[in-house]
Parts: structure tokens; sequence; C-alpha cells
């Protein structure tokens, strides 16, 4: 009987003893999921604040708050972009993706010039006369039967051979501060332009690339790297290998002066900003 | 580019080749053969006949293509009413001089003239001709042009 008893003393010990395990973790997990809760709550808050400010252009520094990732959260970082391929940007939307988003060059002004420059790139169509082509007379008998003649060479698309330019800059691995970055990728687009011609040559690219930088905050900046990169022997040629470098690597297309001149296409107003997760 | 948005050569639904064939390569004048191959008739049809001389596409249809082949035939039995040769006098010797819009001469001898008017006829060997003349295919420049790059005719 006795030995009997000390078995259900020992019965009661070890239940006593699992109920106040089962105590403690009960606690730990509300003080846990207690902790998450208010960390989740605080990061709304924080999102809440940058969605009402994104309007404004000094919530850049706001939106760049580090969040450490202890837990798994469903909220990301968001800053306000452009959406490329809403405005039919199709063409360039590897390239925002790589030099706004991959290199985080996301500053102002930097950021809405170059879109700027995207759309101004892809709304006309500029290009680069290949130096080795043929230049071919055509005379040829129209539908009226009148001889009409014209000529026909190769051309290079001044979209591709920025595209190239500016992914061949990258992959050189150069360590190169933000601001320079921002300013060499400007500088690439005013040295191309001013190489290239428009089916519409009654304004100059000259003038075309003024009026895209005239409100640009580094604009002497640019005009000087510009200046660096035309003249040889400096830090900034290798720019200009890039480009005569860009000329092997892309497609030339036929052109023919005989075709519709087409006038020059300029957005007055730049699209809107859309907060996305970045 | 704007070459991007013009029809691909295609007329209606036969697909057109160009090859060029050389007529005489020190003057640098070639034919270019526009054709149709129909692989279930196992025939190919000649759609269009061009010469290019040097830089200069001469002729642009199948009629100006054989005048300017009778007046190489004719030689200097041919007068001054030609319209794509002048015949030209040197240390006695009678020579085509080719009436073009560059400052380029290009001389053609009656050796030279003989072979090209030979080559030419030899070009339509293993063609069907008579389509040529019901439906020529009329190039435009911008077809033309998309041809020539295709071709790399416009590749130094």
């Amino acid at each position: 009987m006795k030995f009997f008893m000390y078995v259900i003393l020992i019965l009661l010990y070890i239940l006593l003893i699992y109920q106040i395990y089962k105590l403690y973790k009960n606690y730990i997990k509300y003080k846990y999921d207690n902790d998450h809760l208010q960390s989740k709550n605080d990061l709304r808050m924080i999102e809440v604040e940058v969605i009402e400010n994104c309007q404004d252009d000094e919530i850049q520094s706001k939106q760049e708050i580090e969040y450490n990732d202890e837990y798994d959260f469903d909220i990301l970082v968001k800053k306000s972009l452009y959406n490329p391929i809403k405005d039919s940007l199709y063409y360039f939307s590897n390239l925002y993706d790589l030099v706004i988003c991959e290199h985080e060059l996301i500053d102002e002004p930097f950021h809405s010039k170059f879109y700027e420059i995207l759309i101004f790139l892809s709304d006309n169509e500029f290009m680069i006369v290949d130096p080795s082509s043929k230049v071919i007379n055509l005379n040829i008998r129209d539908e009226n039967n009148h001889m009409k003649t014209s000529k026909s060479y190769n051309v290079f698309s001044l979209k591709d051979i920025y595209e190239f330019v500016i992914k061949s800059l990258f992959n050189k691995m150069l360590k190169l501060k933000k601001q320079d970055a921002q300013n060499i990728i400007i500088s690439i687009f005013v040295v191309l332009l001013e190489k290239s011609i428009h089916y519409n040559s009654n304004e100059s690219t000259a003038n075309m690339m003024m009026r895209i930088l005239n409100s640009y905050k580094y604009k002497d900046e640019i005009m000087k790297i510009v200046q660096l990169i035309k003249s040889a022997d400096n830090d900034y040629s290798f720019i200009r290998e890039l480009i005569n470098i860009s000329v092997f690597n892309i497609e030339t297309y036929p052109y023919n002066d005989f075709e519709i001149q087409k006038p020059l296409k300029i957005r007055e107003e730049l699209p809107q900003k859309y907060l996305k997760n970045f | 580019m704007a070459m991007n948005e013009i029809i691909t050569l295609n007329d209606f639904g036969s697909e057109l080749k160009m090859i060029k064939v050389p007529l005489n390569l020190d003057k640098e004048i070639y034919l270019l053969h526009i054709f149709e191959e129909n692989y279930n008739l196992n025939k190919k049809f000649i759609r269009g006949e061009l010469v290019l001389i040097e830089n200069e596409i001469f002729t642009s249809t199948f009629a100006d293509t054989v005048h300017f082949m009778e007046e190489l035939n004719l030689f200097d039995t041919g007068n001054n009413q030609n319209k794509y040769l002048d015949i030209t006098e040197y240390k006695n010797t009678k020579n085509l001089k080719l009436k073009t819009n560059t400052d380029k001469n290009i001389f053609i001898s009656k050796s030279e003239a003989k072979a090209i008017y030979k080559l030419f006829n030899m070009a339509f060997q293993g063609y069907s001709v008579a389509t040529v003349l019901e439906k020529e295919f009329r190039v435009t420049p911008q077809i033309l042009t998309k041809l020539l790059h295709d071709n790399n005719l416009l590749d130094r």
C-alpha cells in the first residue's frame, strides 16, 4: 500500500512540473507576439508617413530608413519610382532597372532627368551613320513613272548605342562616386546626341540638348565632362573607347533619305511616380 | 528605325529573294536578280531585274534593264539618242561612257560590252521569264534599301 502511495506522489510531482513548464512556455510566446506586433505597428506608421509625404522630394532621406530584418515582415521598403512599361518605354525598361534600381542612382534631380532623356530617346528616332557603310544612289521609277533619286546607307540607332555604352560602363566595375556616375551617364547622352542626326533637321541637336539640360543643377559639370570625353588622353577617354567599341557590337539598320520626315516629339510633363517595392 | 515599319519582301504569300550576278568585276557592274522560288513546282520565276554599277542603282525596272542591255549590244552603231551610254572616241578606238549622276567616268570597251550582254542572256537560264513581264515586282526606295541591307550589299 505504501509503495502505491509513493508512486502516486511521484506522478503528481511530474504533473506539477509539466504544468509549470507549460505556463512558462505560454508566457514566452505571449511576450514574443507582443513585441512582434508592436514593431509591425511601428513600421506601418512609418509607411503611412512615407506615403503621406511622398509628394515632396525632400522625403528621400526619410524613405531610406533601414529596417532590421529580424522577423519575416510582409512590408518592404517602398520608393517612388517611374513605371517605364506604363509610359511605353518598353525598350528602356531594362536600362532603367539597371541604373535606378540595381545601382541605386535614385537621387533627385538625376532620377527625373535620366527618365526625361529615356522618354526623349524613345519618342524620337535618332541615328548615327555607320562609318563603314556604302552609300548607294538609287534611281527608281515611282508609281507615276517619274524617276526619283535617293541615297541608301546603314545607320545605327542611338538607343542601342546608349544602352550598350551604359551597360558596359557598369560592367567595367569602376568605383565611381554616385554623383560622378550620374554626371557621366548624362554626359554620354550629350556626346552621342551631338553625333546623331534626326529626320527633321530644322532644329540642331545642340538646341535639343540645351533644352533638356537647361534647368539641370549640374549642367556646368556635365559640359566639362563632355569636353573631357571629346579631348584625348585623360581619365574620361575610356568612354570614347566604349562608344567606338559599341559600333562593332550592335546591329545596323537600313536607311533611305527618301523617307518622310517626322517632327520632333517632346512631352511637356514628366509622368507620375509610383510607390514601388525597392 | 523607320525601316522596321515597312513590309517584308513578301509578295502575295511568296517569298522573294535577291541575288547579285557579276557582269563585269573590273567596272563593278552587277545584275540584281529578284526571283521567286516555288518548291512545289520546283521552278524559279524572275520577278525583277536591276543593274547596279559601282554605288548606283542604274535601272530599276525590267524594261529599263533590257533597254540598257540593247544599247550595250548596239555599241558604236548606237547614236546620241542613247539614254544610258555615250559613244566616245579615244585614239581611233570607240568606247562607251556611262551617263552617271556621279563625277566618276566609267568607260566600257567593245569586248566588255559583248561579254556583259552575253552574261545577261545567260543569267536567265533555268528561270521562268514570262512572269516578269506579267507581274513584275516594282521596288520602292524603302523596299530596295531593306533588300540591299538584308543581302549585305550596303556593307563595304
